[in-house]
């Protein structure tokens, strides 16, 4: 699957990179930072190989027609929905609430967990 | 596939989830932001007009300046990328929409927030934010910048870098799973690819951004001293954290217009592109590379490895090379088509040559040296973002307006704005090499009245009058096509990727039906079917 081979190649990649900086600068600070970029990228191909067990795209097929998929569940696409306006809004308030009034930060947190569950509710 | 019926009235913009109605947001917030960081820019330059100009003190002309550069870089430049692939991804793989609306439409909206989060902390009473666009510590901790403006300056941006992250799981998600059927990886348009690669950055180099700014207000609120040298915290380690952001932020705000090049040089050569896997993969190695070249912004420290980073740095000039060379070539003996789009894409590549060779240059660190905290490198990245980025941004207005609505954009007010917009950039920018090298640093709000600088700058600000110019052209060109309203059929430009396969405007889910694909040019394979199939 060339999506897993290319955060692999990268997790490589960065590797790579992170031994030869050490090697080369002896620095740690820039060393760990270029340790956890490998560490993601590897978190990500690991969650794509176990992933993969279940995916079967038909777009990967190089003869697949449109007519041929016809009927294939796909997934679930909203057209409409107040929570993202909302969570933005939750969000703002919480955050500049830390600084002028930590009620309103208060009450931006109890909304973004409450706007937060609605959302994973209405997803599933 | 379950749908929910879309609404047509005001609201529909505040709940809608659709990909379209979000990338058109995206991209219109983002125009509007450039306006205002357009109008700062202006006041920059009215200042220093003269060297004698008395418009702004030194504290406001840190605040505009501050402003300006976290609209361009955080609100402007970035989000419209991301707008135009919220728009244009599944659009281009055949999919009836992003992998997660809802997740999409958050991104949006806590964008938008986070960007009127920092316009709002420049209002501030206080004073707005002035520690730069890279707000660096100790001058944007607390004893230094006590005000309220710099805490909604690290919230603003904060909130656009958690919605960045959240847009780009979208669109990998997106072009991994949700491609029509025959849409292989290797048949997915150019401009889908540079997303990928472009995602692929925000994860690495975002999540730095968020803990630095995490730290810094923690630092400012909570008695932190992550970077306070007082307390035996690090001022370079702030540096570290922000440029191991910063530098592939840069490669964040061209890679997607590298791939709106690439979609608009071919289908107005009349050709595929040239080199279509050497595209992809150079779109990969730059954004590899771009993430170990973070320290050639901090070569005057004296706190990191030169020849390892310049190495790096001079590295990255071979992808680049690669897509500039398939460029030409893919326009070479090609039946070229002078569209306004194509006249963007054009002063894109003259343009961005001189950001990148000059980019080249300030790789290497004697010349860094020189040049570091000069014009000579204001006029640098200028070139590389400006020339690039903001072109090839009217490239895709002017490619993909049609698309999006139904009707076209006046083409003989286009070029005019195009003419004014060129030459008003190169007598703005190409003075402030000189400017740098004759040793006026950056960042200041007056200058010696001394040798050539009066002039140079003045000639400067002549050439950002005329960037206005060709601003207004574009917003009276929007006003006057909106009036007529010249209907533009689905495929107006003659394009061979998927987008140009709906109608125009496309319908809620995109596709009444879809050709087969057979290559990356799935309409040119419909045209041709007894034609060999490129892969």
């Amino acid at each position: 699957m060339i999506a897993l081979r290319l955060f692999l190649s990268s997790a490589a990649f960065t590797a790579v990179l992170a031994v030869s900086y050490w090697l080369v600068a002896h620095d740690p600070a820039g060393t760990v930072l270029l340790g956890f970029m490998t560490a993601a990228l590897l978190v990500i191909a690991g969650y794509m190989v176990a992933a993969e067990r279940n995916a079967g795209l038909y777009a990967d097929d190089e003869n697949a027609t449109p007519a041929g998929a016809r009927g294939e569940r796909i997934g679930t696409f909203v057209l409409h929905s107040p929570a993202p306006f909302w969570i933005g809004l939750a969000l703002m308030g919480l955050l500049l609430g830390l600084v002028v009034a930590p009620a309103a930060a208060g009450l931006g947190l109890i909304a973004l967990l409450f706007l937060g569950a609605l959302m994973i509710v209405r997803s599933r | 596939m379950i749908a929910t019926a879309e609404r047509h009235d005001i609201l529909a913009w505040f709940t809608s989830t659709d990909h379209k109605r979000i990338g058109i947001l995206y991209m219109g917030t983002s125009l509007l932001f450039l306006l205002v960081a357009g109008l700062l820019a202006m006041l920059i330059r009215t200042q220093l007009a003269r060297p004698d100009a008395t418009l702004l003190g030194p504290e406001a002309y840190n605040a505009v300046f501050t402003l300006h550069g976290t609209a361009m870089i955080f609100l402007v430049i970035a989000p419209f990328g991301f707008g135009l692939a919220n728009y244009l991804i599944p659009l281009q793989i055949g999919a009836p929409d992003m992998a997660f609306p809802r997740l999409n439409a958050t991104s949006f909206w806590v964008f938008l927030f986070g960007g009127l989060t920092v316009f709002a902390g420049a209002a501030a009473n206080d004073g707005g934010a002035a520690a730069g666009w890279t707000a660096y510590a100790p001058l944007s901790e607390i004893t230094i910048s006590a005000g309220i403006g710099q805490d909604m300056w690290i919230i603003g941006v904060a909130m656009v870098s958690v919605a960045s992250i959240a847009a780009a799981v979208n669109f990998v998600t997106t072009a991994f799973v949700l491609r029509a059927p025959g849409m292989t990886m290797w048949r997915m348009p150019i401009f889908t690819w540079e997303m990928i690669a472009t995602s692929l950055l925000v994860f690495m180099a975002f999540p730095s951004l968020t803990a630095t700014l995490l730290l810094l207000f923690v630092d400012r609120h909570f008695g932190g001293h992550a970077f306070d040298p007082t307390y035996g915290g690090s001022p370079i380690l702030y540096q570290h954290l922000f440029w191991f952001f910063g530098h592939p932020e840069v490669y964040v705000m061209i890679l997607p217009y590298f791939g709106v090049i690439s979609e608009v040089i071919a289908t107005f050569s009349g050709r595929p592109i040239f080199g279509y896997t050497g595209m992809v993969l150079s779109a990969f190695a730059i954004a590899g590379l771009s993430m170990g070249v973070w320290a050639h912004h901090m070569f005057t420290t004296g706190a990191v490895n030169d020849p390892f980073f310049s190495f790096v740095s001079f590295l990255i000039a071979v992808p680049t090379g690669i897509k500039f060379f398939n460029w030409i070539a893919t326009m070479w003996g090609g039946s070229i088509r002078y569209t306004t789009a194509m006249w963007y894409a054009l002063g894109f590549l003259m343009n961005f040559l001189l950001g990148g060779v000059t980019g080249v240059m300030v790789a290497s660190p004697p010349v860094d040296f020189q040049a570091r905290d000069s014009y000579f490198l204001v006029a640098h990245f200028h070139y590389t973002l400006g020339g690039g980025s903001f072109f090839a941004l009217f490239a895709a207005i002017f490619y993909w307006w049609p698309k999006v609505y139904g009707w076209f954009l006046d083409e003989r007010l286009g070029k005019i704005g195009f003419a004014l917009t060129f030459f008003g950039f190169n007598l703005t920018f190409l003075p402030m090499f000189f400017m740098g090298i004759f040793g006026m640093s950056r960042r200041v709000f007056t200058y010696p009245n001394t040798g050539a600088l009066p002039e140079l700058n003045l000639i400067a600000s002549c050439g950002a009058a005329l960037i206005l110019a060709g601003a207004a052209v574009f917003v009276a060109n929007v006003i006057v096509s909106a009036r007529r309203r010249v209907p533009a059929g689905d495929n107006p430009w003659h394009g061979y990727t998927l987008e140009w396969a709906t109608t125009s405007p496309p319908p809620e889910h995109n596709f009444p039906q879809l050709p087969p694909i057979r290559s990356f040019r799935p309409l040119w394979n419909v045209e041709h079917p007894e034609a060999p199939q490129t892969p």
